[in-house]
C-alpha cells in the first residue's frame, strides 16, 4: 500500500524526490524529535503547474474536517485581461508558517506557537478565540472554527507528516504544483527546487518570512490585488447561513 | 494598455471584530474622559468642575464595566476568558491591556470609596481620606490616560491592517475618549444638576464646554496629521485605507463623524452665544458623543473590509440578534443605563457643599 503510494507519487514528475524522501522514513523519524539539527518543513508552490482545479481545497477540508465556510487553504482565481485578451490566473494559498509569524506575537494566552520544526500551530485546548491572531496574519491564512469555538488555520498536516505521509493537499494535487518537504535537508524536493529557480513569497513588505514559496508569481498577486470582486467571497454565504 | 484583474473566488474578510470591541472602545474611552474630569476635581482641586467629581467617578466606572462585559463576549471561548491571567505572552499588547483594565477597575473601586465613605458615616471627609483622595487621582490620571492608549495600541501595532497600523492612533484615541467623556458629562451635569435657585448650573457647563473645545481641536488637528502623513502621502495600502474612509464610509466617515461629530460642535463650544441656545448647546454635545460611537465603528469596520489579500472592498451590515447584532450594542447601553440608575439611586452622587469648602481651602492653604 505504501509502496504503491509511492508509485504513484513518482510518476507526477516534480513530486518525485519529495516523495522518496519520505519514502525514506526520515521524516516520520525527525518529525517526533524536532529541534535544530531536525526537519524544518516548507512548501513550494510551482504556480506553472497548477489548474486551480480546488482539489486541494477540497482534499484539505475532508482531511481536516473543517467546518463550511472555513479555509486551510484555498486556490484564488482570477480573470486577467491585457490588451484586451483575457486570461486566467490562479493561486493556491495556505498559512505561509513565516519565520516571524505577526500571529504568534500577539496571542495573549500563547496558545498559538511556532514549532522547531517550523510550523505554525495552534493549541485549541488553550485559544480563547479573541481573534487578535486573526487580525494579525497579512495572508487571511487563520479563521475561526465555528465548531471549535477557536482559531483554525493549516497545520501542514502534522497528523500525516508525523506519520510518513504528505500533506492532503499535497498528495492530492493532480498537477503536482504543491511540493512539501524539509528545508534543512540538501536532497529534498524542495531543497532542490528553492536552489534552482528565483522563487517569490506573498507581501514580502511586510517582513513576516514566509515559508511557502511560489515559483512564477507575477506581482500583481503578491500583496492585496488590485481589481474588482465579482463573487462572494468563498464560503462568505455559507458563514452567513451556519450563523 | 491598461491590465484589469477581476477575482472569481477569493479569500473573503470576514468581519472577526464586531458591534462588542466598538462598544469595548467606545466604553473604555468615556471611562477615561470622565476620570479626567474627576481627576480635576480630586487631583487638582478643580472647585467649578466639584459637583460633577463623584458622578464623573461613577460615570467612569459603570462604563468600564459594560466594556469589559464586550470584552468577554466577543470571545469565542468567553469561559476560558480567566486564563488570561496566567497564560500571559508579553509581545502581547493584549496581556499588558488586560492588567491595566483591572488595575484601572481596582483603582476606581477604591477611589469611589474613599470619596463616599464619609457620606455613609454622615460626616465630613477627613483630612486622611483626602489625600487618599487625591493620590489616587493623581495616579489613576495616568492610568486611565494608558487603559484608553492600550486600545488604540491594540489596534495599531495590527500591520496587516493598514488603516490601524498607525503609531498615531493611540494619541487619536485619547482625543476621542476625552470628546466623548466630556460631552457625555455635559449631557448628565444638564439632565442631572441644578443649583440653589434651581438653574442649570452655567458656570460649569461652560468650564466643561471649553474643555470639550479643546479636545475636539486636539482631535481635529490630530486627524489631519494622520488622514495627510499617514495616508494621503503615505505608499500603498495606506492610500487605500484613506480612500475608503472618504469613498465607500463617506457617509458615516466624513458627514457623521467628521462634520457632525467634531466640527459642529467645536464651533458651538467655542462660541459663547451659540453655547447659550441650550438645545443647540446640548444637541452639539450629543453629536459630538455619537460621531464618537461612529468614530469606533468605522475604525473598527473599515479596517477590516479593506481585503487583505483578495480585490475590491467589502460591505458588512450588523445582524438585528446574535452577540454580534444590533441588539447586543443595545443591551450594553441597556445594561450602562441601568447601571447608571442603581448607583446614582444607591449613592450619593451629589457633592456635599462642605466639600467644596474644603477644596477652597485646600486651594487657599
Amino acid at each position: 500500500m505504501n509502496s504503491d503510494r509511492r508509485n504513484f507519487v513518482k510518476l507526477v514528475g516534480s513530486t518525485t524526490v519529495a516523495a522518496v524522501a519520505l519514502g525514506s522514513g526520515g521524516p516520520s523519524r525527525a518529525a517526533e524529535s524536532p529541534g535544530p539539527e531536525g526537519p524544518h518543513w516548507v512548501m513550494v508552490v510551482d504556480l506553472r503547474l497548477c489548474i486551480g482545479c480546488q482539489a486541494c481545497t477540497v482534499a484539505c477540508g475532508v482531511e481536516n474536517q473543517v467546518p463550511l465556510g472555513g479555509f486551510r487553504t484555498l486556490v484564488s482565481c482570477y480573470e486577467v485581461t491585457s490588451h484586451g485578451r483575457p486570461r486566467r490566473y490562479t493561486l493556491p494559498r495556505l498559512c505561509n508558517h513565516c519565520q516571524k509569524p505577526a500571529c504568534v506575537t500577539v496571542c495573549p494566552t500563547q496558545a498559538t506557537t511556532k514549532r522547531a520544526d517550523g510550523v505554525v500551530v495552534v493549541d485549541n485546548t488553550i485559544c480563547i478565540g479573541c481573534g487578535y491572531c486573526v487580525q494579525a496574519c497579512p495572508y487571511d491564512a487563520r479563521f475561526i472554527n465555528e465548531t471549535t469555538r477557536t482559531v483554525d488555520k493549516c497545520t501542514f498536516c502534522l497528523h500525516r507528516v508525523k506519520a510518513g505521509l504528505l500533506p492532503a493537499c499535497v498528495e492530492t494535487c493532480v498537477s503536482g504544483a504543491r511540493i512539501f518537504g524539509d528545508l534543512n535537508d540538501p536532497q529534498s524536493a524542495v531543497a532542490t527546487l528553492l536552489g534552482r529557480h528565483p522563487v517569490q513569497v506573498l507581501k514580502k513588505s511586510m517582513g513576516t518570512e514566509p515559508m511557502v514559496f511560489y515559483i512564477g508569481l507575477d506581482a500583481a498577486f503578491d500583496g492585496r490585488i488590485q481589481g474588482e470582486q465579482v463573487l462572494m467571497p468563498a464560503g462568505s454565504s455559507v458563514a452567513e447561513e451556519v450563523r | 494598455m491598461e491590465t484589469k484583474i477581476i477575482e472569481l473566488i477569493g479569500p473573503g474578510p470576514h468581519i472577526h471584530w464586531g458591534l462588542p470591541i466598538v462598544q469595548d472602545i467606545f466604553f473604555t474611552g468615556i471611562s477615561t474622559g470622565a476620570f479626567v474630569l474627576a481627576a480635576l476635581v480630586y487631583g487638582f482641586n478643580n472647585r467649578r468642575l466639584a459637583p460633577l467629581g463623584r458622578l464623573a467617578l461613577i460615570v467612569s466606572l459603570v462604563s468600564l464595566l459594560a466594556a469589559l462585559l464586550n470584552l468577554i463576549a466577543d470571545l469565542h471561548q468567553p469561559g476560558r476568558f480567566a486564563s488570561l491571567f496566567w497564560r500571559m505572552h508579553a509581545t502581547s499588547p493584549m496581556t499588558w491591556g488586560l492588567f491595566l483594565l483591572n488595575a484601572f477597575l481596582l483603582l476606581l473601586a477604591v477611589q469611589l470609596f474613599f470619596v463616599l465613605r464619609a457620606d455613609f458615616r454622615g460626616q465630613a471627609r477627613s483630612e486622611g481620606d483626602h489625600r487618599v483622595v487625591r493620590l489616587l487621582a493623581l495616579i489613576g490620571l495616568p492610568l486611565a490616560l494608558l487603559v484608553h492608549a492600550y486600545s488604540g495600541y491594540i489596534l495599531g501595532v495590527v500591520k496587516a491592517i493598514p488603516l490601524w497600523h498607525s503609531s498615531i492612533l493611540p494619541l487619536v484615541f485619547l482625543a476621542a475618549a476625552l470628546v466623548s467623556g466630556l460631552a457625555l458629562m455635559i449631557l448628565l451635569a444638564g439632565l442631572l444638576l441644578r443649583n440653589q435657585q434651581g438653574e442649570l448650573p452655567g458656570d460649569l457647563l461652560d468650564s466643561l464646554s471649553v474643555l470639550l473645545a479643546w479636545a475636539l481641536a486636539a482631535n481635529l488637528v490630530l486627524r489631519l496629521f494622520w488622514y495627510t502623513i499617514g495616508m494621503a502621502y503615505s505608499t500603498g495600502p495606506a492610500r487605500e485605507a484613506a480612500l475608503l474612509l472618504f469613498g465607500p464610509s463617506f457617509s458615516t466617515a466624513t458627514i457623521v463623524e467628521i462634520t457632525l461629530g467634531l466640527v459642529v460642535p467645536l464651533i458651538v463650544m467655542s462660541l459663547a452665544p451659540l453655547r447659550r441656545l441650550r438645545p443647540l448647546f446640548f444637541g452639539a454635545a450629543l453629536a459630538a458623543t455619537v460621531g464618537v460611537w461612529f468614530f469606533r465603528w468605522q475604525l473598527v469596520m473599515a479596517g477590516q473590509l479593506l481585503p487583505k489579500t483578495g480585490a475590491g472592498f467589502s460591505h458588512y451590515e450588523p445582524s438585528f440578534w446574535g452577540s454580534t447584532g444590533i441588539m447586543h450594542v443595545l443591551g450594553n447601553f441597556a445594561f450602562w443605563i441601568l447601571l447608571m440608575i442603581v448607583l446614582t439611586w444607591i449613592l450619593p452622587w451629589q457633592e456635599p457643599q462642605s466639600s467644596h469648602d474644603h477644596a477652597l481651602r485646600t486651594k487657599g492653604a
